[in-house]
């Protein structure tokens, strides 16, 4: 049976000439009905740009897709026709932004903009809508749904808010949700609340789940699969619980080393990944990430490593990706864990 | 101990909430910071941790003297912060220097980066004669690990990470023997923000700085502080230091935030105890009564909305919290 997402060999452009910065060079991956894929990455990595794609919501010019496919249940998307595109958005495949507040109008009624797609794509009168609106607010755990139907974005916590935009996305039952850092301009004891809705909603709903994120805590509580990239390229892919035993791109590793955790040792010192992430306009030859790597030898300027395969599911774009999964994580792994 | 460089006694600031433009009535009154004690020894780092509205950056503020308090005191080297007029006040400046949040935002986008870091010497020229002014922000640009050849440069032509240690070298400038860090490194990639953490650590240890250090990642602060105290709503409802309240904290509040944070390992999931707080942080424009976290606290009892719990050690704990209902974790091996 074919995923329900699958995206191939991607490739984005921003700009022309000189100036042009490759956004996605290459990015391959998919998801299945139910799971959680979580894209792993910094600022900058493509991360979102392969959501917009995937959505069809990316901005032409000034992006170009040059290459690749997507498709959703075995059918093309990539040069579709926008109209099948639009039905598709909404009924198929939703997607939840990381400010909440931007993505909400600021006019309209939270529950009007619920309501807006029950009254389109169903054909429902105004009131029926409305009551859709406050059943969905319901299902989000917004307290007196009835009430805040009518409420305005403004009114909304930050918390609530993100609470109605999954509303939203989830109003006509997509089968794919596309979250872009959901939690992000949270706090964290409401993040977590946010965390589990999201996790809730998708096993009850059987929906596939792309999480992307920075947050390397969040990915390790609910993805089954993870893909770290790092400058438009997917640089390591496995399923979660291997990703943090065995870590085999040295920039996972560099990342896993950046984070100071809660459960930390005291005083254990930060191992920063040196210098930045390359300009998307002069991105490196060879392995992109060669500058910043401690390991880096001639191989590794001369030729680009591919994403391979390791064993068992678990792919690096590493020419020695063997040699660190047999080295296990840097850090160590004593934890003491707050219980009441 | 030693003496506190910076001491802080019941600090209030309240911000009027107005209605009506002719004839401008008070209605209300935000409690952005209600009553905050706390104390900053030389040379240690105090972790200010809370959620967004705590009133942690107000307090950095406050602080700074950037905004008068409404009440309460506080003292620097033993003399009156407040009370400072005139030159008194730019001659403390000097001592106490702030690293503000946003990277850009915080830095005049007209002006070199020289210009920047210069500037404080404009100020204080007592600190770097004319003549020595290039040379000596050349040295900051490299203490801050930024090429010394870039002092001609403009904000927009560095990252976010090096704009950041631009603020921390514009905050080194006078040699200050306090920096106030509010939020510094919560707009950084994962791998720029350890850079900065580490910068800061070494800056602390080569100076001697005292840092009072405000933030909302309970890893970040675990990391760098000595000391932590926590705040909710206005308030400071635990305290002690970064052993203490990381591994036995006593306040409900400190325990929910503590779980609620996400740990970068699978193996753990479903195995730690969450302790998961419903709805949202009340306005502090209308705070519940009694104590202020017991309309989210899993503990909450009849007492808790008559009595503010006072902040002090409770008998089963060893730090201050302020909870009638302190008590400590008892702590599992999770391996």
């Amino acid at each position: 049976m074919a995923p329900l997402l699958e995206v191939d060999d991607l490739r984005v452009e921003f700009g022309r000439g000189r100036e042009t910065a490759s956004v996605l060079n290459g990015v391959s991956y998919h998801v299945d009905e139910g799971e959680t894929l979580a894209v792993l990455g910094e600022s900058g990595s493509g991360k979102s740009v392969t959501a917009q794609t995937v959505m069809g919501i990316l901005d032409t010019p000034p992006g170009r897709i040059t290459g690749g496919s997507v498709r959703f249940r075995g059918e093309e998307l990539l040069g579709a026709d926008p109209e099948r595109r639009r039905l598709l958005r909404g009924e198929s495949m939703a997607m939840i932004f990381q400010d909440a507040l931007s993505a909400l109008n600021p006019v309209y009624s939270v529950g009007f903009q619920i309501a807006e797609q029950f009254r389109f794509r169903r054909g429902m009168s105004r009131k029926d809508a409305m009551v859709k609106a406050a059943e969905m607010l319901d299902l989000v755990k917004i307290p007196n749904a009835k009430q805040r139907v009518k409420e305005y974005p403004h009114q909304f916590s930050g918390g609530m808010r993100q609470r109605a935009m999954i509303a939203m996305s989830l109003a006509l039952d997509p089968e794919l949700l596309i979250a872009d850092e959901p939690t992000t301009a949270l706090d964290v004891t409401v993040q977590a609340q946010i965390m589990e809705l999201l996790d809730e909603l998708r096993r009850e709903r059987g929906m596939g789940l792309i999480l992307i994120t920075h947050d390397l805590g969040v990915v390790a509580e609910v993805a089954d699969r993870i893909a770290v990239m790092y400058a438009g390229r997917i640089v390591e892919h496995t399923d979660a619980a291997s990703l943090y035993a065995h870590p085999a791109h040295p920039y996972t590793r560099g990342l896993m080393d950046s984070v100071p955790r809660v459960d930390d040792v005291a005083g254990a010192p930060l191992r920063p990944i040196p210098g930045l992430p390359p300009s998307l306009s002069a991105i490196p030859d060879g392995c992109p990430f060669h500058p910043r790597c401690a390991h880096a030898v001639d191989v590794c300027t001369d030729e680009v490593p591919a994403l391979r395969e390791l064993g068992s599911g678990h792919q690096a774009a590493c020419h020695f990706a063997e040699r660190f999964v047999a080295e296990g994580p840097d850090r160590p792994t004593t934890h003491e864990v707050v219980s009441r | 101990m030693s003496q506190p460089i910076l001491s802080v006694r019941d600090l209030v600031k309240h911000f009027p909430v107005t209605r009506g433009v002719l004839f401008r009535k008070t209605v209300g009154h935000v409690r952005a910071v209600d009553g905050v004690s706390l104390d900053l020894h030389p040379g240690e780092t105090l972790g200010v941790v809370g959620e967004s509205g705590c009133g942690k950056s107000t307090l950095a503020q406050v602080l700074m003297r950037l905004t008068p308090p409404t009440s309460g005191t506080a003292t620097f080297e033993g003399e009156d912060l407040f009370a400072k007029r005139g030159a008194a006040l730019t001659a403390w400046r000097r001592d106490m220097q702030i690293v503000l949040q946003d990277p850009y935002t915080s830095l005049n986008p007209r002006k070199t980066v020289g210009d920047i870091v210069g500037e404080p010497f404009d100020i204080h020229p007592e600190v770097a004669p004319k003549g020595d002014r290039r040379r000596r922000v050349q040295e900051l640009l490299e203490v801050v690990g930024l090429n010394p050849e870039h002092i001609r440069r403009y904000p927009h032509q560095f990252s976010g990470g090096q704009r950041q240690r631009v603020g921390i070298a514009r905050a080194l400038a006078l040699r200050p023997k306090v920096i106030v860090c509010d939020e510094p490194v919560s707009a950084l990639d994962v791998s720029i923000q350890a850079q900065v953490l580490n910068l800061l650590s070494d800056l602390q240890r080569e100076f001697g700085l005292a840092y009072l250090f405000i933030a909302h990642d309970l890893g970040v602060v675990r990391h760098l502080c000595d000391r932590v105290a926590v705040m909710y709503l206005g308030s400071i409802v635990e305290t002690g230091t970064a052993e203490e309240i990381y591994g036995r904290a006593s306040h409900p509040y400190t325990q929910a935030l503590l779980s609620s944070v996400p740990v970068p390992d699978p193996s753990l999931r479903g195995r730690r105890a969450a302790i998961r707080l419903e709805g949202d942080v009340p306005s502090p424009a209308d705070p519940p009564s009694g104590c202020r976290f017991r309309t989210r606290c899993p503990k909450a009892a009849a007492i808790c909305a008559q009595d503010p719990p006072a902040l002090e050690v409770r008998p089963s704990t060893d730090h201050p919290a302020a909870c009638h209902f302190a008590e400590p974790p008892h702590l599992v091996r999770a391996d």
